[in-house]
């Protein structure tokens, strides 16, 4: 109760309030000048309803010290949320999800005289599997007859991407990552097909809008008409069916991937899960990050144990059958990440402080590189040096493969290119490694020349 | 008279200031902008698709009533 409250990097923009944190402990501080919101957000039962619908993060009013006593009127703890993801993170149906989500919250919103005043797709968090609302600040009254103000916002952060994304390139997800307030509107319109224009929808919330912003913005005209609330429910209905008819299949080469990774030599495949679930054991972590999770298969014998898993992976299709699947199955454990290990997400925003980097939110208790380096140092000619210091800064245990290069995916890797890497061999994998961490057990996967290690990282 | 007529450049400001206010739809705490080419095309669309979430409620509303008693059968089963 007594630390120093500090102000958090990302939450400036709206004046209604902000988090901070105290003695490890974030709290949102509400100020006056958004009294009459909140208290109509919890009065109207709104509060209530979307945290029971498991759609917004549940909080407790609490008697802390405000970070900002002069303007402070109350001071709420949010549920802390195990990992910060952002939508460039997600897969297409993770923000088709999140999208959902955020038209469902403005339905009950305007049905209980609210509405949302933003809807920023980095308000939305992957808890226990699901989509959640994490700004409690997002809501104020509605007034008949006032159109949405989050209109474009949810256009420029939900249905743009994902129409680029079903339509023209899934990979386009990455522009969430470059323009920070959403893809805006006449980029994606020049980007989307011109078939996307027989869709009234796409036409509609897309192209036309693009178009009327053009025109808005150098009108300086005021507009005058007026949406009532009957109108502006249609109008999200129709939002929550172009985010439907968008959609996504992965390509097949992935789907290939997925049975290779789950029916390579069962026996091999067994043994290699036993040893990953004894080495869990003996780091017995509270948080692990498998990078370059694939479908996740391994991640999942982390979430059986249940270790909340961030479950990583450069190929969107993968991340994208990871996450279908987990949601299929009811996994609450995992949360499908996509990350380019080779290119992790940056620090970004204003003075790259508002969306936290990939090593900025670790380190995690655990991580697991699974058939992973030689993709980093081969592939991606990354040091073994680089690669163990890189590894030392992500997690506190480290479960490691080693794949040698007479392993027949090594050698496909250089089948094409010189071998300029006279470095790459356990005994140098281990020397690399050995600087940052201790070797606690090695395990030959059988059938291969492959090996598991178990290492944790050295005291500096 | 045309000099008493003409009016000076603070109150005609003003007077367009107050007529802008008025023009202009409540912001609350607004602190995104929320563009005004957009409040114009939600109004539109919406206006072109209010007609049909009406049949569509219509609809679920009939759909409903016809399916409860199944419901209630099942319950009571």
């Amino acid at each position: 109760m007594g630390g120093d409250p500090l102000r958090l990097a990302s939450s400036f923009r709206d004046p209604s309030g902000f988090l901070f944190s105290r003695d490890g402990v974030i709290y949102r501080q509400i100020n006056s000048i958004y009294r009459e919101d909140y208290d109509r957000l919890t009065e109207s039962g709104l509060c209530r309803e979307l945290v029971d619908a498991g759609l917004m993060i549940p909080h407790e009013e609490v008697d802390a010290p405000p970070a900002d006593p002069e303007t402070a009127y109350k001071i709420i703890r949010p549920e802390v949320v195990p990992f910060i993801s952002y939508p460039y993170e997600w897969c297409f149906s993770g923000l088709k999800d999140a999208a959902l989500a955020t038209l469902e919250i403005q339905r009950c919103a305007l049905e209980r005289g609210m509405t949302l005043k933003d809807a920023s797709a980095f308000n939305i968090q992957f808890i226990g599997g699901r989509p959640v609302l994490i700004d409690t600040l997002s809501f104020e009254r509605y007034r008949e007859g006032m159109p949405w103000a989050a209109y474009r916002q949810f256009c420029q952060h939900f249905l743009a991407p994902l129409a680029l994304m079903a339509r023209a390139d899934a990979r386009l997800g990455c522009l969430l990552g470059v323009y920070i307030d959403g893809v805006p509107l006449d980029l994606a319109s020049a980007l989307l097909p011109l078939r996307s224009r027989f869709s009234f929808r796409l036409l509609s919330h897309i192209h036309l809008h693009a178009a009327a912003q053009r025109r808005g913005a150098g009108s300086g005209k005021p507009v005058t008409a007026r949406l009532s609330r009957f109108r502006l429910l249609a109008l999200i209905d129709n939002l929550r069916g172009a985010v439907a008819a968008c959609s996504w299949r992965p390509p097949k080469t992935a789907w290939s991937a997925y049975y290779e990774a789950t029916t390579y030599a069962p026996e091999a495949f067994e043994h290699k899960r036993r040893t990953i679930g004894t080495f869990l054991d003996v780091l017995a972590p509270r948080s692990v990050w498998d990078m370059g999770a694939n479908t996740g298969v391994f991640s999942r014998v982390a979430a059986a144990k249940g270790i909340p898993t961030v479950s990583l992976d450069g190929d969107r299709a993968a991340v994208e059958m990871n996450y279908l699947a987990c949601r299929k199955e009811g996994e609450r454990k995992i949360l499908p990440l996509v990350m380019d290990l080779t290119n992790p997400s940056p620090s970004l925003g204003w003075a790259h402080r508002e969306r936290m980097s990939l090593a900025a939110r670790g380190p995690a208790d655990a991580v697991m590189a699974l058939a992973l380096i030689h993709h980093v140092a081969i592939a991606n000619n990354v040091p073994l040096a680089a690669a163990a210091r890189y590894f030392r800064e992500l997690g506190r245990g480290l479960i490691i493969e080693f794949v040698p290069k007479e392993d027949s995916n090594v050698q496909r890797m250089l089948a094409t290119r010189e071998d300029i890497f006279p470095d790459y061999t356990e005994r140098r994998f281990e020397e690399a490694f050995g600087r940052h961490f201790t070797v606690e057990a090695r395990e030959a996967v059988p059938g291969s020349r492959r090996a598991i290690y178990l290492m944790k990282r050295r005291a500096v | 008279m045309r000099y008493h007529g003409a009016m000076n450049p603070a109150r005609r400001l003003s007077i367009v200031f107050a007529l802008l206010l008025f023009a202009l739809p409540g912001r609350g705490h607004a602190y995104i902008d929320p563009g005004a080419g957009s409040y114009l095309v939600q109004i539109v669309i919406a206006a072109l698709v209010g007609s049909g979430f009406a049949l569509k409620l219509y609809w679920k509303r009939i759909r409903d009533a016809l399916h409860r008693p199944k419901s209630r059968d099942h319950d009571a089963g």
